[in-house]
Order: structure tokens, then sequence, then C-alpha cells
């Protein structure tokens, strides 16, 4: 690897032979190839803690949750002991979404915060008084206002998004078509049918237009993008005025103890994990360098305020390791 | 374990998603070809295919219309990077 290691200096793997052996021995694109790129790249990025020309990176990120979305859910479980459910309903109560928002969930193929907004408006409409405090991702949905059988749907020919003004709707989009396939699989398992949509599209790029969402959320998925500030412009576009940015990201833990800790963690044990569990250390790699390069709390509250958004704030959780982000797109904007 | 993207063959696309779709490029609304299943910007001059009931609209993906002939043209086109 080229670039240096941006961590403290107790996780260097250069200290743990077999483990450096293993990726070695497993990694097929390596320094060298970097060493004899031509010097006259035009724009470079960062690939984890590599570097690429900013084409190559969205290829590559495209390959690695290609290979990742069949075992996404399983692995995420693996690497957070099942924390990243608590952020992600922490996530959507923190919306605290009412009935008739229209959502645009980016990045968000596998469908988890599009599942949970769709449950917890419909838990509003049950008991609006009392909210449950634990949310599963259902297997099986009581039928209700998200629950129709297949075979009636194709009879009647019913509007399945049910796309009305009034209704909350969350369309999902995705640039990768492997995630969205396994989020629309999970969809049908769990019967819901109905208020959500798939598409396929790039987040630098959206498909929509203008002031069209209430909200907008982004889930694990921003520090995959080239193009940060172009996601957030885009975001900005798309939002109705008054609307809200949303954004659930790693970030970047201050307390010095932890974060040897969680270093040591991440680049010791993740990549093993992914070995094991999805016979892939490399995307796992990856996945904990990305975490490494994005910015912190901070820098990354003022690109959003950049991006024209007003009222920006962050929330850690566990210490850091994730935080939520939360921007408004004010009726006047300030800069 | 994984869905074998066959199960979606048969999976019709909903029309309704198309109210709020519209060419990435151009921003404007698109055109549903039933035969072809594509989405259609006139305007651009490209058509997004449909995949197993899931549009996609990323334009590197786009096939370019040549209005004379149909022409499967490779590559994309350049307006992405506004």
């Amino acid at each position: 690897m080229a670039a240096p290691l941006k961590i403290s200096g107790f996780c260097c793997r250069n200290e743990k032979p077999l483990a450096n052996f293993i990726y070695r021995f497993l990694s097929t694109n390596s320094a060298t190839k970097n060493e004899t790129r031509p010097k006259n790249e035009s724009r470079e990025t960062h690939f984890g803690f590599e570097t690429v020309a900013e084409d190559e990176k969205e290829e590559r990120v495209y390959e690695v949750f290609k290979n990742v979305a069949g075992k996404y859910d399983l692995m995420n479980d693996a690497m957070s002991f099942g924390i990243h459910r608590l952020w992600k309903d922490h996530f959507i109560h923190r919306m605290a979404p009412v009935e008739g928002t229209k959502l645009l969930d980016v990045a968000g193929g596998t469908g988890d915060i599009a599942f949970r907004f769709l449950q917890y408006i419909q838990s509003q409409n049950d008991d609006p008084i009392m909210v449950e405090e634990s949310f599963s991702i259902p297997t099986n949905i009581e039928a209700g206002a998200y629950s129709i059988p297949s075979d009636y749907a194709e009879e009647e020919k019913i509007d399945l998004s049910g796309y009305k003004e009034d209704t909350s709707h969350v369309t999902v989009c995705d640039i990768n078509q492997e995630m969205l396939n396994v989020g629309k699989s999970r969809a049908e398992e769990a019967g819901i049918f109905t208020g959500i949509d798939w598409v396929q599209g790039n987040a630098e790029c959206l498909p929509f237009e203008d002031n069209s969402f209430d909200a907008y959320t982004i889930a694990y998925g921003i520090r995959n993008c080239t193009h940060v500030d172009k996601v957030l412009t885009e975001a900005f576009r798309v939002l109705k005025p008054g609307g809200r940015f949303m954004c659930l990201e790693f970030s970047q833990v201050n307390n010095l103890g932890l974060r040897r800790l969680y270093d040591s963690y991440s680049f010791e044990v993740i990549p093993v994990m992914g070995q094991v569990l999805a016979r892939d250390w490399k995307s796992y790699q990856y996945l904990v360098e990305s975490i490494r390069q994005f910015p912190n709390q901070k820098k990354f509250a003022a690109m959003i305020r950049q991006a024209g958004f007003g009222m920006v704030t962050y929330e850690n959780l566990t210490f850091g390791v994730s935080a939520i982000h939360s921007g408004y797109k004010l009726l006047k904007v300030v800069k | 374990a994984r869905f074998s993207t066959s199960l979606f063959y048969n999976t019709p696309f909903d029309e309704t998603i198309l109210e709020v779709l519209v060419c990435p490029v151009s921003k404007k609304p698109l055109r549903y070809d039933k035969e072809k299943n594509e989405l259609v910007c006139e305007e651009s001059g490209i058509a997004y295919p449909i995949v197993d009931g899931i549009p996609n609209l990323v334009p590197q993906d786009a096939r370019i219309i040549n209005k004379d002939t149909v022409d499967r043209n490779e590559s994309p086109p350049k307006t992405q990077n506004k």
C-alpha cells in the first residue's frame, strides 16, 4: 500500500505478520500497480488507502457492492454485533416521519432504511400515542396498509406503489443492481408491496425533478461516492424547500483509547471475518479503509453547509463510530 | 440466500413511478416504451433500460438513440459531468 496509514501507530499492519501475509496473498491489486501508473493522471481520488483515478473509483466501488450484496446483511450483523440495527432504528427515530412524507433513500440498496420508515409510519397510524421502542425488520407483516396479496394485485391491476399526494412513500435509489435486487426480494418476503419504489441511479446525477421530496436519506453510502460535494448538491436540488437531509455514516472516534481498540478491531478482525463469512477479504479491507478516508464529523458538517443546507447538526452514535448528520433546505439560502 | 434475478423476470414495470422519474441528464419526463422495455428521453436522444422491473437511470448505462436506425451505441452520453 503506497498511502501512509492515517490511523494511530498502534495498529500498524507490519506488526501482525500473519495478517499481513494473508492480505498480500489474497490481494490482486498491489502497490506496484500504482507506482507504474503514469504521472499525468488527470484526477485522482482515494479508494480505501489506495489512490485511483476518479473514473476508476466508481467502477471499483460497484464491484465491491456487487460482490458483497448477497451477504451484506449477514456481514453487517457480524461486524457490528447487530448494533447497526440500533443505529438505523435511532436514525429513523430522529427523523420521526409523519404520514404523507415522500422520502428519497439514496444508496439504500437492501432497504434497511426504507422498511424502517414504512414501519415507523404504520406504527404511528396504529397507535399514535405509544410508539414501539424496538423495531425489527419484519419477516412477516400483519395485514394492513402495506400488505396486499400478490394475486389480488394482479387481478385488479391496482396502483401498487400507492403514489398519491397524501400517502407516505419511499423511493429507494442505488447505483448497484445487485443491492436493489436483494432489497426488492426482502420487500416481497416481508409482504411489503406498496409505498415503495426501486430505481437504479447515480447519487451524483439523480433522475428526479427539483423540489420533489420531503426528506432525503443516505445511510452508509456517501463515503463510497466519488464526488461527495455533487451528491450533496443533488440532494439539495431534489428536496422541497423545508425538506430535510439526513445522513448516517461511519465517522471518527475521538476518544484515543477507544480509537485504538476500534482500529485494531477494524483492521485485524473485520477483513478476516469478511474472508471467513463471505470469502471476500478485499471488500472488507476497502470498507474499513474507506471509513478512515471520509471527513470527520465537523468537516462533513461544513460540506453540508457548503451545499446550501441550514441548521446543520450532527449526533455521535457509539462514541463516534457512526454519526447522524442533519440539515434543512431552508427557504432562504445562506452560505 | 441469494435470489437469482430470474425471480423477477415477469415482474411488470410499475408505471406510476414515472410520476417522479425524469431523465438524469436533461431532467425532463420520460416516455415508457413497452416493446423495448425502456424509458426514453426524446430530448437527450437516449433510452434507459428496465431490468427485472427496476428502471436503470444511470447515464453510462443508457443507449443512445439514432433516429434513423436502431443504434446499439456503446459509448455513454458525455453530458453526465455538467
